[in-house]
């Protein structure tokens, strides 16, 4: 059987990841052109996805969009990943001790609180902005990575090929870095695909309150707020970006479920 | 006449062959065992017998029970045979029960399933049938869930749920393996007796053949899916026509050609009064945590070249003292010294005297590096790794020391069987020239004539590289055959010690006897080789 998932899951993802792209050197219309008489218009060939009420052209803005959701999600995922994961692999090393529990209990705190808030109140204190939006979205994958990375590391601690490193003297810290990081790999890819899809959602309600990215650059959470008024008479207007975040998100969790699928051993006989 | 006949039965998955036109004959009160080595297509026979054999395989051939053919029945009339007609005694007593459910409920639910009685009833019958496999009603075995009883009476629970309904045939697959000796002692003779009782007709699945020679009243051999070899008990070991049933017997009974070792009066390793302990989880949250001794006022040394052992069943508190030797384990009490460096403060210099084999052929080597980078890495152990010359040339000759080809050194591990790897464990213990190899139960997990030939190479490697190991196992033969002293350990204390011949025959101490008397043996009406 084949791994339709990934397959169709990584189509989605390189349109969305092709569409940022090819916006550095090309969109349909310059976006920075207000043109009023051109406003409101239903998708047409000349503007294919239509314009909206200064009326710029939507599938330019859409374009740009993607690029702002991408950058902003890979460098989210990125803190996450970067912090999170040393955390978690340190707290296995010294599993039980003081360290481990104030890694892991801080890791709890932060689990306990409703993320979106946070970021909101993270946005609201030192201003609103992508930068802001972005470390606000990073600190809470933090915890996350740490705990995936925590959880797969204490298995492996126990198995002999462990012990038979550190019969030949290796520290703990060479033993995380050779042994237990690429036996992790997997993991932590799978879960870095879902909690950028997560990034993409959390950058999009946080520019959706005015608090992610600030015009006139575009984002699909700000057009999305933009069109609220005017959902009765131009509907297209929430329903392309709307799409546009649906398509992403879809795209990246069936790639991440497809991802596991592939990596891990186990289902990857039970197919065949 | 005879309850259970199977005629030609042929099994494929994929294009692999696994079974290959195998036929036999099980009568009334009988029993029967198929041994042979791992792969040899013993446990997919039981499996076939019950129609349990995994969906992707193709089964040809007939399967009579009771002059019914079982193969060409469907799944609603194999329900009422499984369990009922048919019991299956497993491997692994832990998995095979329900951990949710009291052992109680698990016995009666296969009561109500298969017959008429409400659950009052089957309650009754349970405790009758507890106390008949040994499990007195006084010790409430009833309402306990399976964590809460040590392997042997999870395993006595485990054939009560087999024999609950009176069946006609009950199928053992390796049901001592994952035992301790002295447990599969007790196990093999309650089988025995229940066997008798009920006139139950029993097929009995096991690697050992000395478990084999004391059970059963015909033994079939197996080797790659085909029975090479089916007789009486006595004939068989008497005759021993086909020349694998010959070289399974000598495996099993293998004794190393062990050279006597240049043996001086250096202390190479001493543990003095060692005492290692865990702290147990508390009970409350603020009550003051327990401890459970693991080691306690253990004393012994190693002089250079010598081959010792240590005997235990599990939970001894080998593993633990393995590991405190190796530094890998805070000591309480005492100290673990090498040539006179304190182990838990010892420098790299003196660590790289000491290497260790495990048991797990699997789980010793990080899947996703090459054998050349897993062999090598005990180089960090000494200073200036990267300065070490001719490293490469140092792999293909222990390569070679071990019976591999320097070739391999490019493969990744899973390319290897179980006694392959091992051979690439102890490549790796000794690239560095250690004083002292720990063998932690090296060759528990492999097949008899693999064993033979691993047992046959550490003898011969000992001697070449000048090594003293000490050698931890649970197997006696094994103890006997590849060391000069030995130490008999239990409940974390050293309890008798002396010269491996003098222990093994004139035992003083009464745990070692029982020891000795639990481990099954070949029979001595041997055939001439």
């Amino acid at each position: 059987m084949k791994n339709n998932s990934l397959i169709l899951g990584g189509l989605l993802s390189a349109l969305v990841v092709i569409a940022a792209l090819v916006s550095f050197l090309w969109v349909p219309f310059d976006i920075t052109q207000l043109s009023i008489p051109d406003k409101l218009q239903t998708p047409n060939e000349v503007h294919w996805l239509g314009t909206d009420h200064f009326g710029r052209d939507i599938l330019s803005m859409i374009m740009i969009g993607a690029r702002t959701s991408l950058a902003v999600a890979i460098l989210a995922v990125g803190i996450g990943f970067f912090i999170g994961v040393p955390l978690g692999l340190v707290a296995a090393t010294k599993k039980n001790s003081l360290l481990d529990e104030t890694i892991m209990r801080t890791n709890d705190l932060i689990f306990a609180f409703p993320s979106l808030v946070i970021a909101i109140l993270i946005t609201a204190l030192f201003g609103a902005g992508a930068m802001n939006a972005i470390i606000a979205i990073g600190i809470f994958n933090i915890p996350v990575f740490a705990r995936v990375s925590r959880g797969a590391a204490l298995s492996l601690w126990q198995k002999e090929f462990i012990l038979a490193a550190r019969v030949s003297g290796k520290s703990d810290l060479r033993i995380s870095a050779e042994h237990i990081f690429p036996n992790i790999a997997n993991l932590l890819i799978v879960q870095g695909t879902i909690q950028f899809s997560l990034g993409i959602l959390a950058e999009a309600g946080l520019s959706y309150v005015g608090l992610g990215t600030q015009p006139p650059v575009p984002s699909w959470g700000r057009m999305l707020a933009d069109a609220q008024t005017m959902v009765s008479f131009a509907p297209h207007l929430a329903i392309i970006p709307g799409s546009a975040i649906i398509v992403t998100v879809l795209g990246l969790n069936l790639m991440g479920d497809g991802l596991r699928d592939l990596l891990d051993p186990r289902v990857r006989r039970s197919r065949e | 006449m005879s309850i259970l006949s199977v005629e030609n039965l042929s099994l494929k998955i994929g294009s692999e062959s696994i079974l290959n036109n195998i036929s036999f004959k099980l009568g009334h009160g009988r029993i029967l065992a198929i041994t042979g080595e791992s792969g040899s297509g013993k446990s997919m026979t039981a499996l076939s017998i019950t129609q349990l054999q995994p969906k992707y395989a193709k089964l040809k051939g007939k399967i009579f029970f009771k002059d019914q053919d079982i193969t060409e029945k469907d799944e609603f009339e194999l329900c009422k045979i499984r369990g009922a007609k048919i019991g299956m005694i497993f491997q692994e007593p832990m998995t095979a029960l329900n951990p949710v459910k009291t052992v109680g409920d698990q016995i009666s639910e296969t009561i109500v399933l298969h017959s008429e009685k409400n659950k009052k009833s089957a309650d009754t019958e349970t405790l009758n049938i507890l106390e008949r496999v040994g499990l007195s009603p006084a010790t409430e075995v009833i309402k306990r869930y399976p964590h809460e009883l040590s392997g042997g009476q999870r395993q006595r629970v485990v054939i009560g749920i087999a024999i609950a309904l009176k069946p006609s045939i009950v199928i053992a697959d390796e049901p001592t393996t994952a035992l301790d000796v002295t447990t599969q002692a007790q196990i093999l003779a309650l089988l025995k007796r229940l066997v008798k009782e009920d006139n139950i007709s029993l097929i009995l699945i096991t690697h050992d053949l000395a478990v084999v020679s004391d059970m059963a009243d015909e033994i079939a051999i197996m080797q790659n899916g085909i029975i090479v070899e089916i007789d009486e008990t006595q004939n068989l070991f008497r005759n021993m026509k086909h020349p694998y049933t010959r070289s399974l017997f000598a495996a099993s009974g293998h004794s190393v050609d062990l050279p006597s070792a240049k043996r001086s009066a250096d202390l190479l390793l001493t543990i003095q009064n060692v005492t290692c302990r865990y702290r147990l989880a508390r009970t409350k949250i603020f009550s003051k945590s327990d401890y459970f001794t693991a080691v306690s006022n253990v004393s012994f040394d190693i002089k250079n070249g010598e081959r010792v052992g240590l005997v235990g069943e599990s939970g001894c508190g080998k593993s633990t003292l393995t590991r405190a030797i190796l530094g890998l384990e805070p000591i309480y009490e005492g100290a673990i010294n090498v040539e006179d460096q304190d182990i838990s403060k010892a420098t790299l210099n003196t660590r790289k005297n000491i290497q260790v084999v495990f048991q797990d052929p699997y789980g010793s080597f990080n899947p996703r590096h090459k054998v050349s980078t897993l062999i090598k890495e005990p180089f960090y152990l000494i200073k200036d790794a990267l300065e070490v010359k001719n490293i490469e040339s140092k792999i293909d000759n222990v390569l070679e020391d071990v019976g591999l080809s320097s070739a391999d050194k490019n493969k990744y591990i899973h390319e290897f069987s179980g006694g392959q790897r091992q051979r690439i464990a102890i490549a790796r213990a000794l690239i560095i020239k250690p004083k002292l190899v720990i063998f932690d139960e090296a060759v528990s997990a492999l097949d008899v004539t693999v064993r033979a030939q691993i047992l046959d190479l550490i003898g011969q490697l000992a001697v070449e590289y000048g090594l003293s190991y000490l050698f931890i196992s649970h197997d006696l033969a094994v103890i006997r055959s590849i060391t000069d002293r030995c130490l008999v350990m239990k409940d974390g204390k050293i309890i008798e010690e002396g010269l491996t011949k003098k222990v093994l025959e004139q035992p003083q101490n009464a745990y070692t006897k029982t020891l000795i008397e639990a481990a099954p043996k070949l029979p001595s009406f041997q055939m001439e080789l």
